[in-house]
């Protein structure tokens, strides 16, 4: 009905297709004077013609045209304010940008409610680190390498924000110790390893000596009370730190020659470092080859 | 009538910028309806509650904004706001007044559709709108006489349009079947009879 302003029935009838394709169920459906479905054709035409009055009252245009005449008058110049009430414009216009605005709505709240918890689960992460301590004692109690080490990798990656050495020490460093180590890690798996623990804290402790607060935490407390003093700390750390270097050294080394002598172990070196490379040739395969075979046809030899 | 919808437009455009003429112009258009729809809301004081809607109609002109169709629902608006001051100062429901003692006036069972068509008077159709639950009888009223699609009857009405979409549909049907247009001559006034 509102498309209709060109007048004309025929016109209007071809508006109203428009309107309802346009709009959709409903507006087409009701627009103008056309008969319900299920309605008799007549039904509305003879209620219109029975109730609208026709043939307005003169006496009536000429009040109603009075009062206008006195608005007008009465304040010429002031443009009246639109109310909401007083907008009966189509809304075909508006709707689509209601709705673009709600859809950024929503698209603002759920990144702010998004970021939110980004940063709650940040911030859990990094408070986490000064509790970290005792989490870091459950890795070495796997009697297992392969499976102390990708144990051992998250709390180092968690730590690092506020322990940034930690990052600088390969898993593989601290792992391969505890590992290699069976007798602290094996007969009792309820206890974290004596040496571990301790080292991984005497790493960092030079670098928050002096932020105050990491020292109350109670992995710190834990790493005074086996150094037997907090002057002894430094004391201890320089020991601890000097013995299981010298093990982590062998450790990797048997672990290369997977149990076997010395000239095997070079063997599998070797191969390994050609390996990695990608870029050998038959020889280096050969080598490889002949490594891995050197590991194993003692093996078979020996029996 | 909606057919003049350009034109009422155009017409309350100048109005707005001050025409006199065309808001006489603007008059015509939409008087028979609104009085129409009043005669169902308030009786036989459709005209005064009329002049007291065209009263702020003509105050309050520059404010509205919109086009002819737009223009029948604000009218609409304001008439039925003055005729339910009206009413509660009457202190009686929004429903017709002086309709329903007048119920025995309608179609008898026997008339016939021909006879419906040619003999329905303002009387009798507004009896049997009032005979319909009210809100069905308004959005009628608001469709018909008005000549508001079902959106604007809505507003008009402050429903949902789905509701008010419902209300005409089931109305208007019932309408049709006491006027015996779907041939069911008999069952008219029975049913009416039931619902009064």
């Amino acid at each position: 009905m509102r498309g209709a302003e060109d007048g004309g029935p025929a016109e209007r009838a071809g508006a109203e297709t428009d309107m309802g394709a346009r709009h959709g169920e409903g507006r087409g459906r009701d627009a103008g004077p056309r008969p319900a479905p299920g309605d008799a054709p007549g039904t509305e035409a003879l209620l219109a013609a029975a109730l609208r009055g026709e043939g307005t009252d003169v006496e009536g245009e000429r009040r109603a045209v009075a009062a206008f005449r006195a608005a007008r008058d009465a304040e010429p110049g002031r443009a009246a304010r639109t109310r909401r009430r007083d907008d009966w414009r189509p809304r075909t216009g508006r709707d689509p940008g209601r709705s673009l605005k709600t859809a950024l709505s929503v698209l603002l709240a759920s990144l702010t409610l998004g970021g939110v918890a980004y940063a709650a689960i940040g911030g859990g992460g990094s408070g986490d680190d000064d509790g970290g301590g005792p989490d870091r004692t459950r890795p070495p109690a796997a009697t297992d390498d392969a499976s102390a080490r990708p144990a051992a990798t998250p709390p180092a990656a968690t730590r690092v924000p506020a322990a940034p050495g930690h990052a600088t020490t390969p898993p593989g460093g601290t792992a391969s110790p505890g590992a290699s180590a069976p007798p602290g890690a094996s007969p009792p798996p309820d206890r974290p390893a004596a040496g571990r623990d301790p080292e991984a804290q005497c790493r960092a402790y030079a670098r928050v000596t002096g932020s105050g607060k990491a020292l109350g935490a109670t992995a710190w407390q834990r790493l005074v009370a086996a150094a037997g003093g907090a002057d002894h700390v430094e004391a201890y750390c320089t020991e601890l730190l000097a013995r299981p270097t010298g093990q982590g050294a062998s450790a990797d080394t048997g672990n290369g020659a997977a149990g076997n002598d010395a000239g095997n172990g070079r063997a599998g070196d070797t191969g390994a470092g050609i390996g990695a490379d990608g870029t050998v040739g038959e020889g280096g395969v050969e080598v490889e080859t002949g490594g891995s075979a050197a590991v194993r046809v003692p093996d078979q030899d020996l029996p | 009538m909606q057919a003049h919808d350009g034109e009422l437009g155009a017409a309350v455009a100048r109005a707005q910028h001050g025409d006199e003429a065309a808001f006489a112009v603007a008059y015509r258009f939409v008087q028979p309806g609104l009085l129409g729809y009043l005669r169902g809301l308030v009786g036989d004081d459709a005209e005064d509650v009329a002049a007291d809607a065209w009263l702020e109609i003509a105050r309050d002109l520059r404010r509205f904004r919109g086009d002819g169709a737009g223009f029948r629902g604000w009218t609409a608006t304001i008439a039925r706001h003055r005729a339910l001051d009206h009413l509660r100062r009457q202190k009686v429901r929004p429903r017709p007044t002086g309709l329903e003692q007048d119920v025995l006036d309608l179609p008898g069972p026997h008339s016939t559709h021909d006879q419906a068509l040619e003999t329905l008077s303002t009387r009798t159709a507004l009896n049997l709108v009032a005979g319909l639950p009210p809100d069905q009888a308004e959005a009628v009223l608001l469709r018909v006489v008005v000549g508001l699609d079902g959106p604007s009857a809505a507003r008009v009405l402050g429903k949902r349009p789905g509701a008010v979409r419902t209300a005409t549909y089931r109305g208007l049907k019932r309408l049709a079947r006491q006027l015996g247009a779907d041939g069911v001559t008999d069952d008219g006034p029975r049913t009416l009879g039931e619902s009064t």
